[in-house]
């Protein structure tokens, strides 16, 4: 069940109605409940284990509170990380241990229950907050549970921290009107995201990286830059869906995406892209192992394994440690150069205008895009093709450039309406770089025109298959 | 709460209003009719064209019908036999199950299934030359004939608007019923079956008429790269000719007497595969298979290339128009000694002499 799709609709103006309806006392227990009720619909199997994770998050998180030890809170991560290791990890370590040893052992192949790898975080991070004193063991299990496996999230986030959420659940609400006319703006966001740029850019790309053989460099080019714009509009679709759906329950749920291809560095990019992932890293890897505040080569070190566990963290395959350790590599280099970089003298260093920003902007989305390939390819063999091949037959006519565009099976007009897609979205992105999209439709009479011209470039234009948020593996 | 939901409701009002005409477009379009009218309605003849949009299935649709018709004159292939109309032909009793087959294999699968009383007296099959390459004969062997009636997709009405934008049809021109039109696609671009099974190109026939061969770029990137129905190869398959004579046998067997051809490529598509010299197959297709047919009995012609056809004559690259059909036909008038006496040069040369002003087509009675 998407939440584009009209079964989570109509599930969701069920929960809606009884949520508003009922006193508060019951609308939590009722959010947990319709929470379990969506993901059983991706397995009653994967159900179970949720609950088994958060009856175990529910009582160690009171228990750590009473008993706060280094070793009470090792064991208990070590037991909550257990079922992801085991389901999503044991297959690629085996395998690589089974290429190094010669010694076969068996694949399990077992189905990764979705969002693992999101409410597993969110585990870890209550559990640390708990020791730490950040936040109060909670008492309530129904909220408990909430931080795990709340509706919107629980596939693929954004991780909003269980400190942050334990209060919105206690609150006692009532609906605002505001609130839910900037709700529904986000949720329409969502659609034109995901329905008319992702969806439509999907066709093209998977197609491509499943066979990118018999391709022009620049057809690989464009394919590239076509993934980079489907990640970001599949991604942020789904986190402005799923924010908005949260808002109308009364739940606020953290920002996850800052107008990331705007950014002049791969440390802005880390700072504007996946954000609850990026902080969720920083704050419990990145920061315990030293962060910066050790020697320089140390502080390289943690830099690359922050970056190496993100990459494991998207999937155990070599292409993610790949994608992992390349965006390791640019921030490595980006922190080691930093120093020099300054020592320059002033007339060596570009002023800062709006030309050698754009130029910033420019290269650090080529970096970006060149990692996405190793992100997408289905195997290393796609990933290094496409690699290999970006410039190696690059030509200029107009001739080559059609049929770049023919090879990746588009026509021209198609072509040149994806890019239109595509350009809607910058101007989106660039138009609320400074308040946030609902805040830049807030009170604005023209709001109403926009919200109608994406409807329309819905209905008309948006792809109505069924195609999965990317997110949703992880 | 009470605003919000009036706001709501009040934003979604057009909304459901475009969906309404959707809606309306879709049931007087006959998309949503359920396959076993569409039969009757061609099986009585009141069939003007029949095109789903979203509901397609080829196989169904034409196994349904050749076993109620129980005509006297069939034709079995793809859809590079689609064109072959019954306005071809002096008799009356005939049906065009192209798009009934998708590989060798299918051609005696449909003959199998025919029950014995609605086994054609004679059988045209068009033979498509990729279907003999050891690659495809391999690679591509499908299973068993589809029969399953396509249901009505839940998400139908969604995709409408798509088609809207993609102006696959106009609303103005569906909102009202049309007589014996089954089908978004027959009704928005006159793109369907006819009641004798031949195809309607409709207004994607238009394409391109003042520069014919961009409608052969995918035909060309294809051969470029030895992909699909242009994959290379150079000698003919052995498992396509045992199937082919397996299939002759069956025939001959039930006493039908087959002529096959082989359909035609646009002149510039077959001059690039030539100059590619990828194509050893399609050379020694024709003299590999005239001797089976010889044997087991049957007839065999080739129409690889047909000299003085032109780009416009063609919908792509492998899919010639109505007047090369006719043409063929025309010929086969001459040349085959089991459809002489069915075929009408008169009737041929009639339709080939009215004027269209587009090359592809012809005017034919029975559709739209």
């Amino acid at each position: 069940m998407q939440l584009n799709s009209l079964e989570f609709i109509g599930f969701f103006v069920i929960v809606f109605a009884a949520h508003w309806a009922l006193p508060h006392k019951f609308r939590t227990p009722l959010i947990f409940i319709s929470s379990l009720y969506f993901y059983s619909i991706f397995g009653v199997g994967f159900t179970a284990l949720l609950l088994a994770c958060i009856t175990f998050t529910y009582f160690v998180g009171i228990f750590l509170e009473k008993h706060k030890s280094r070793r009470n809170l090792t064991i208990s991560i070590i037991i909550a990380l257990s079922p992801l290791l085991f389901i999503k990890y044991f297959d690629f370590i085996t395998g690589i241990i089974g290429d190094v040893t010669k010694f076969e052992i068996t694949p399990l192949r077992l189905l990764q229950p979705l969002g693992i790898s999101y409410f597993t975080f969110q585990m870890i991070s209550y559990l640390v907050d708990v020791y730490k004193g950040k936040q109060a063991a909670e008492k309530d299990f129904f909220v408990c549970g909430l931080f795990l496996c709340f509706f919107p999230q629980v596939i693929s986030g954004p991780m909003t921290r269980p400190r942050d959420l334990a209060g919105q659940y206690k609150e006692v609400k009532t609906f605002k009107y505001e609130e839910g006319i900037g709700a529904a703006q986000l949720i329409l966001l969502g659609f034109f995201k995901k329905m008319l740029v992702a969806d439509n850019l999907s066709y093209y790309t998977s197609a491509a990286f499943k066979d990118p053989a018999n391709m022009h460099s620049l057809s690989l080019v464009i394919i590239v830059f076509f993934y980079s714009i489907q990640i970001y509009a599949d991604f942020s679709g789904y986190t402005d869906m799923a924010r908005g759906f949260a808002r109308l329950v009364g739940i606020r749920l953290t920002e996850n995406f800052r107008q990331p291809y705007f950014s002049s560095s791969i440390k802005e990019f880390w700072s504007r892209w996946h954000i609850s992932l990026s902080s969720w890293l920083s704050e419990y890897l990145y920061i315990p192992l030293g962060g910066s505040r050790v020697s320089p080569p140390r502080h390289l070190v943690n830099l690359f394994i922050t970056f190496l566990i993100s990459g494991l963290w998207h999937g155990a395959t070599l292409n993610m440690l790949a994608w992992g350790a390349l965006h390791g590599f640019y921030m490595v280099c980006g922190a080691a150069t930093k120093g020099a970089r300054e020592k320059l003298p002033s007339c060596l260093r570009a002023k800062t205008n709006i030309v050698t920003r754009g130029v910033s902007i420019l290269f650090t989305f080529c970096l970006v895009a060149f990692a996405w390939i190793f992100f997408a390819a289905p195997t290393m063999e796609n990933a290094m093709h496409f690699a290999t091949n970006l410039t190696s037959d690059l030509s200029f006519s107009l001739s080559y450039i059609k049929e770049s565009v023919v090879l990746i099976g588009l026509s021209q007009t198609g072509f040149l309406r994806l890019l239109i897609w595509i350009g809607c979205l910058f101007a989106v992105d660039l138009a609320s770089r400074k308040k946030g999209f609902v805040e830049l439709l807030s009170r604005k009479k023209w709001a109403v025109v926009v919200c109608y011209i994406f409807a329309v470039l819905i209905i008309m234009y948006g792809s109505f298959g069924d195609n999965n948020f990317i997110y949703f593996k992880f | 709460m009470k605003k919000f939901i009036a706001v709501i409701i009040l934003f979604a009002v057009p909304i459901a209003l475009i969906y309404g005409v959707f809606g309306l477009v879709l049931i007087n379009s006959g998309e949503l009719k359920p396959l076993e009218e569409v039969v009757s309605a061609t099986v009585d003849g009141s069939l003007k064209l029949y095109g789903s949009a979203y509901h397609e299935s080829f196989q169904t649709y034409k196994y349904s019908v050749a076993k109620e018709k129980k005509a006297e004159v069939m034709v079995l292939g793809t859809s590079r036999s689609m064109q072959i109309s019954s306005e071809f032909f002096d008799n009356k009793s005939f049906y065009n199950c192209g798009g009934a087959t998708r590989d060798i294999y299918d051609y005696k699968r449909f003959i199998e299934l025919l029950p014995e009383d609605a086994l054609p007296k004679k059988l045209l099959i068009v033979l498509d030359q990729n279907m003999f390459s050891e690659v495809w004969a391999r690679d591509n062997a499908t299973g068993e004939i589809e029969l399953k009636t396509p249901e009505i997709k839940k998400d139908v009405l969604l995709k409408v608007g798509s088609s809207y934008g993609d102006k696959k049809f106009t609303i103005r021109e569906n909102l009202k019923p049309q007589d014996g039109v089954y089908g978004l696609a027959a009704a928005g671009r006159g793109s369907g079956f006819a009641a004798d099974g031949s195809y309607r190109y409709g207004s994607v026939a238009e394409n391109n008429l003042e520069n014919p061969e961009s409608n052969f770029q995918d035909t060309y990137r294809m051969i470029d790269f030895g992909e699909e129905r242009f994959v290379y190869g150079d000698t003919v398959s052995p498992l396509a000719i045992k199937e082919l004579t397996e299939f002759l046998e069956l025939c001959s067997e039930k006493g039908i007497k087959v002529t096959a051809i082989i359909p035609p490529f646009a002149p510039e598509v077959y001059e690039k595969m030539m100059a590619s010299g990828q194509y050893g197959y399609v050379t020694k297709m024709y003299e590999t298979l005239l001797p089976i047919f010889t044997d087991i009995g049957g007839e065999i012609f080739d129409y690889t290339y047909i000299e003085g056809s032109e780009a416009v004559e063609y919908i792509d690259g492998f899919h010639g128009g109505d007047v090369v059909y006719a043409e063929i036909m025309l010929e086969l008038e001459d040349k085959s000694q089991h459809l002489k006496d069915e075929l009408s040069s008169d009737k041929i040369n009639k339709l080939l002499a009215e004027k269209t002003g587009n090359p592809k087509v012809l005017i034919f009675n029975k559709c739209l």
